[in-house]
């Protein structure tokens, strides 16, 4: 079996200007167009063969416009790498594909701001740690403390965080500190199957598993005072919280829906991919419709999500510090999604054109002027959240125009796995590693206190080297760098298996004997 | 013959598993078996409830897909975590599952819980036949 069969399709990358690599489009029979990576030496050294054959198959899809781009922290993804963005052409019969999205649709990022310092909550961390691991609920098939009714979930799948705060679950402020205002209009219920309410309905307000956690964080090296200051970062030791996770079960399954529907229906349209993870149908179709409108509910159920976290957060601050969140002046900077598909205008050689952006593990990172933006941040550009290891901190970065010209504005969303969970576990111990962690100032909880090593920092590419290169680039700069200080997390390990395995063999043995 | 194996190197960020069976019958139990133990210790679950699941499908390799996607259904939308699984596949026009999976629901003071399961994909996605029975390889999103 060929695990990796991108080796030759690296070999062919050549370096173009500095930390831009691109791959001619000839490299591959049926590319459209060329292939550009974003990267330092070391990054392109170090990147995974798939990734090559991966975006490259991307640069097969009808309508790309321009590049199938690569960003510094891409890994191996399902069709397209994580870390890819591709934008296609509605009018030139381009495709929308539920693998350029990927199965977490609206997986995102979400920072909160407080006036607190870190000496305010030093001695309640572990109190506050213990408290927000109660109150947003981590790991397997979890469901949140919210029960809504069929009606009610419908208003969520169309209205996303505005209805979260329409019931009392935030501020309306936190609405324009939201990617498209934390609800996209196209969505239409009619679009989800009934598997996809079953399974997501009761889990908003929940984390999930996996990279997904919620982060106390402080605030360490601000980069550029003025634009921190914008987005309400004033001061090194300013106690931040992030959050990352997506639609819950709810966006998996239209996933997993519209990949089978798009495989059998793709013949009808005379698509051939080169990965069935790549299934698509043209965005103009009635399939690529179906799709962008189911899709956009769980990017709803997503914003809402995590909106609902945001009030937990902010009442589980309020109890343990005895103040209102008011008084702490816990405002969102930014919710960013980085799995989603949307129509965006971008210029393609000198003339302003719809076109339907993929961006699978990649932010959107607008500059100045963008219409999309709220006011507060149409000067600035928009704020870009990007998490690091639960090990290593995270960043906060400006968009630019450079990005527009670019990217289609387009950036990192993390730091990229570069290790599998199975060798992160055989690496290190997870119960030492929450030692050490705490040891170094950061009180973690997760579901399975052994569950930590398959997200140690060092399964991950280095989360500053990422963000240099985008920043050299101008395409998303620093703003404020964050150190953790306490982590809920959803994952846990499967070192019991190894336990678990000579009772299945016996097992086995006896079935096979029966 | 093992009843299945998680594989190193074939993905970084998810779960890849190898599962064997003499027919396809022990092939696909032993699949639900890989999955049922990523999800949860499988000494920590009480085998109480039982779910019965029939499908059909004209392709084995999808019938294997919507089985095992059908596991992570339970999961979110019933919060049933599993134990056993009993399989009978036959053919006549389309391959036929019947399956019996027991288990219990979630209970966190209870269950040692591994990963929240995502998705099963088409990556690597294969079925079979081999010297010694059926071979299946899955690559499932957490």
């Amino acid at each position: 079996m060929n695990e990796k069969p991108g080796g030759y399709l690296k070999a062919l990358a050549k370096k173009t200007s500095p930390m831009i690599w691109d791959i001619p489009k000839t490299a591959k029979g049926g590319m459209l167009v060329p292939v550009r990576f974003f990267a330092s030496d070391a990054l392109m050294k170090d990147m995974d063969e798939t990734v090559f054959d991966q975006i490259t198959n991307v640069a097969c899809l009808p309508g790309i416009v321009k590049y199938a781009y690569a960003m510094p922290d891409a890994h191996s993804g399902y069709g397209f790498p994580i870390g890819g963005v591709a934008a296609m052409d509605p009018k030139d019969n381009g495709v929308i594909s539920p693998g350029g999205i990927g199965f977490d649709i609206n997986c995102g990022m979400r920072l909160v701001t407080t006036n607190l310092r870190y000496k305010d909550i030093k001695d309640k961390l572990k109190p506050l740690v213990d408290l927000l691991f109660e109150r947003v609920p981590a790991g397997v098939g979890r469901k949140g403390f919210l029960k809504p009714s069929k009606s009610e979930f419908q208003e969520i799948m169309t209205q996303g965080s505005k209805w979260c705060v329409s019931q009392g679950y935030g501020w309306k402020e936190d609405l324009d500190a939201t990617e498209n205002q934390g609800c996209i209009s196209w969505a239409n219920p009619n679009k989800v199957s009934q598997r996809a309410l079953d399974r997501g309905m009761m889990q908003l307000g929940t984390l999930g598993s996996g990279n997904h956690y919620l982060e106390i964080q402080l605030a360490e090296n601000i980069a550029d005072p003025e634009i921190a200051k914008q987005f309400g970062i004033v001061s090194p030791d300013q106690v931040c919280v992030m959050v990352h996770c997506g639609s819950r079960g709810f966006g998996h399954q239209i996933a997993t829906d519209y990949l089978k529907t798009f495989l059998n229906k793709m013949p009808q349209y005379g698509i051939k991919v080169r990965d069935r993870e790549l299934a698509c149908a043209p965005f103009e179709s009635t399939d690529g419709q179906d799709y962008f409108q189911g899709m956009a509910c769980a990017a709803n159920s997503a914003f809402a999500n995590r909106q609902i976290i945001l009030h937990r957060i902010r009442e589980s601050f309020s109890k343990i510090l005895k103040k209102s969140p008011e008084e702490m002046e816990m405002h969102l900077i930014y919710d960013v999604a980085h799995n989603v598909a949307k129509k965006e205008k971008h210029r393609v050689n000198g003339k302003m054109k719809e076109l339907i952006m993929h961006r699978k593990g990649a932010t959107r990172c607008f500059g100045p002027g963008r219409e999309e933006l709220a006011a507060k941040y149409r000067k600035t550009g928009q704020p870009v959240i990007v998490g690091g290891s639960m090990e290593t901190g995270s960043y906060l970065l400006v968009g630019t125009d450079k990005a527009l010209q670019e990217t289609w504005g387009s950036t990192a969303h993390g730091s990229g796995r570069t290790m599998s969970r199975t060798k992160a576990k055989k690496m290190v111990r997870g119960e030492a590693l929450q030692k050490k962690m705490e040891q170094r100032g950061i009180y973690v909880r997760t579901v399975s206190y052994s569950g930590l090593a398959e997200e140690a920092g060092f399964a991950y590419k280095g989360i500053n080297e990422v963000v240099d290169v985008m920043h050299k680039l101008g395409i998303s700069k620093k703003v404020v760098g964050f150190r953790p200080i306490g982590n809920v997390k959803g994952t846990a390990s499967l070192r019991w298996i190894l336990f678990a395995l000579p009772a299945l063999f016996a097992f086995v043995i006896a079935s096979l004997l029966h | 013959m093992p009843a299945y194996r998680f594989l190193e190197g074939l993905v970084t960020a998810d779960l890849a598993f190898e599962a064997t069976g003499k027919d396809l019958n022990q092939l696909f139990k032993n699949a639900a078996l890989a999955m049922f133990s990523a999800q949860a210790k499988l000494s920590s679950i009480t085998p109480k409830i039982t779910k019965r699941i029939r499908l059909e499908h004209e392709d084995l390799e999808q019938l294997l897909f919507d089985f095992l996607n059908d596991i992570i259904y339970f999961k979110d939308a019933k919060q049933l975590l599993f134990k056993t699984a009993k399989v009978k596949i036959t053919k006549d026009k389309n391959y036929k599952l019947d399956a019996e999976l027991k288990g219990e629901t979630l209970n966190l003071k209870k269950h040692k819980l591994g990963n929240d399961l995502k998705a099963v994909t088409y990556h690597q996605f294969r079925v079979e036949k081999t010297k010694s029975g059926w071979k299946c390889v899955v690559v499932v999103d957490i």
